[in-house]
């Protein structure tokens, strides 16, 4: 049984008196430990898409399942990272890795150590006590994964986590998450815009069309090992240069609409 | 002890024109009317020694922070519910919009006559126009809290109470407080001209006094009373906002000139 059923979710909503249709009639299934990046061109629903999953969204039409059961209202079984931290500004680091904890009704000395035991993994130990607008973009988002990690979904659900950071920090925050996600085998939908990041880090590669966003490709990434050394292999060019000649058909039909 | 340049800056103006006011007072260049500091300061004391200070300073903040509490709590309350719920804001928006610009010391025949020449209409007439500033900025803070932050706590499994003191008022605070500080300067200003209008007691009566009786340094020493009472109340309402804002306020031109 998968651990997520989407069937034939569809989006449509109404902007300036025309109806747009976001995502059509899309179907997948994730299974549990999968780690399934999402790549399509701007504006393909693929963030919709997670919203969606995470409930902050209504659909249109379909279903989405999981485990076997409607979705219901967003809750602690799907944790979402955002682009931008979603940090809350009037706590320190150690007080949002507590917030989730708090709410699950752990007593509060546990829930301290448990939350510097979260920022330790991600590096931020040391900074415990600062305030999100005291820390760097990437320590923000080490902070919001500390913050994710305390809450322990079943499920990831990561819309760009990295997209805004420089690229030495991304490909170091990349390969925590995929430390952390070896580790402790969670599900995650990975949504981004960069393919080396999708592939580096996905064990299933999802292409979304343009508007209106369905699957192009779904492609399986078999390689066990994800050190540096993977991103120079023969597997991660064939597959990252397969991605790009999918992918951009549908980028230029994507600025074509835009065009419009 | 050195003197950093920016508190030399802060009271190099006001300590000359000081000065040269009372320079000027004391060469008798100036009009009667005009009292220099050191009268002020005599009268000042004088109205301290005799009692009449200290009462009418009395009168005047109970009603001032009475009107400015009430106010404050039903502008806030009314905001914060024209903010979620889009009925409410339907109805009191415009309501509001067309009230704001009006000086509410007009209704000020109205609220005496409801509610007597005592402390009532005073403070009936302070928490009217406290209402508007906070009921504009709290409707505001709440359209404007950044959505992905409910969300996130929604996600972490926040029941809706949670979700309205713990996340929705802490990330409308910066301009709950916005808000607050308006009104608060507000208060004042109405109050002042409601016991210059119509009042047996109070700051503004003292004001009211002097003038009559020519009595231009006890005029502007009840003034002056009034100026500092403002003042003191906008830094201890600003050393809150500090204390609560704390992490919220970082990063902001606020913080570089602390």
């Amino acid at each position: 049984m998968p651990l997520l059923e989407v069937r034939r979710l569809d989006k449509s909503f109404a902007a300036d008196n025309k109806q747009i249709t976001v995502l059509d009639s899309l179907s997948l299934s994730v299974e549990e430990h999968d780690f399934v990046s999402i790549v399509g061109p701007t504006g393909c629903g693929k963030s919709t898409f997670l919203h969606i999953v995470g409930g902050f969204e209504a659909k249109t039409g379909g279903e989405v399942l999981l485990n076997d059961r409607p979705l219901g209202s967003p809750g602690p079984d799907r944790g979402m990272m955002f682009q931008d931290h979603t940090l809350f500004p009037w706590l320190t680091a150690l007080g949002n890795v507590c917030w989730p904890l708090e709410m699950k009704g752990i007593a509060k000395a546990k829930r301290m150590t448990m939350a510097r035991e979260y920022l330790d993994l991600v590096h931020l130990a040391r900074y415990a006590d600062l305030y999100p607008e005291q820390l760097s973009g990437g320590m923000k988002q080490r902070a919001a994964l500390a913050r994710l990690l305390a809450l322990d979904p079943q499920m990831f659900l990561m819309d760009e986590p990295f997209g805004a950071l420089d690229s030495q920090t991304r490909e170091l925050l990349q390969e925590e998450l995929q430390a952390i996600w070896r580790s402790r085998r969670k599900t995650v939908l990975f949504v981004t815009h960069d393919i080396d990041e999708a592939i580096y880090l996905g064990t299933r590669l999802i292409v979304f069309t343009a508007r209106p966003g369905r699957i192009k490709a779904d492609i399986r990434i078999e390689a066990d090992e994800r050190t540096a050394s993977f991103r120079k292999s023969p597997e991660f060019f064939e597959t990252r240069s397969r991605v790009w000649d999918l992918l951009r058909d549908e980028v230029l039909k994507a600025r074509a609409l835009e065009e419009q | 002890m050195r003197v950093r340049p920016a508190v030399i800056q802060h009271w190099l103006v006001p300590l000359a024109v000081v000065a040269c006011w009372e320079v000027f007072g004391r060469l008798a260049e100036l009009p009667p009317y005009l009292s220099y500091p050191s009268q002020i300061l005599a009268a000042l004391w004088s109205l301290a020694a005799d009692g009449e200070l200290p009462g009418a300073v009395a009168v005047s903040l109970y009603r001032v922070l009475a009107g400015f509490a009430l106010g404050t709590a039903a502008g806030m309350g009314v905001g914060i519910a024209a903010g979620l719920v889009k009925g409410v804001r339907n109805f009191f928006g415009p309501l509001v919009s067309f009230l704001f610009a009006v000086p509410k010391i007009a209704f000020l025949p109205v609220f005496l006559i409801l509610l007597g020449i005592g402390d009532p209409s005073k403070i009936g007439i302070v928490a009217f126009s406290c209402f508007f500033p906070v009921f504009v900025a709290s409707r505001q803070a709440v359209l404007s809290v950044n959505k992905r932050l409910l969300w996130a706590a929604a996600n972490m499994g926040a029941p809706r109470p949670t979700l309205f003191f713990r996340v929705l008022i802490p990330a409308a605070a910066p301009q709950l407080f916005a808000g607050f500080r308006i009104s608060l300067a507000h208060a004042f200003i109405v109050l002042f001209a409601a016991e210059l209008i119509g009042s047996h007691s109070g700051l503004g009566v003292l004001i009211a006094d002097g003038e009559d009786a020519a009595r231009f340094d006890l005029m502007f020493a009840a003034i002056l009373a009034f100026a500092i009472l403002g003042f003191v109340s906008d830094r201890i309402l600003m050393a809150i906002r500090k204390r609560m804002l704390k992490g919220t306020a970082l990063g902001t031109e606020e913080t570089i000139a602390a």
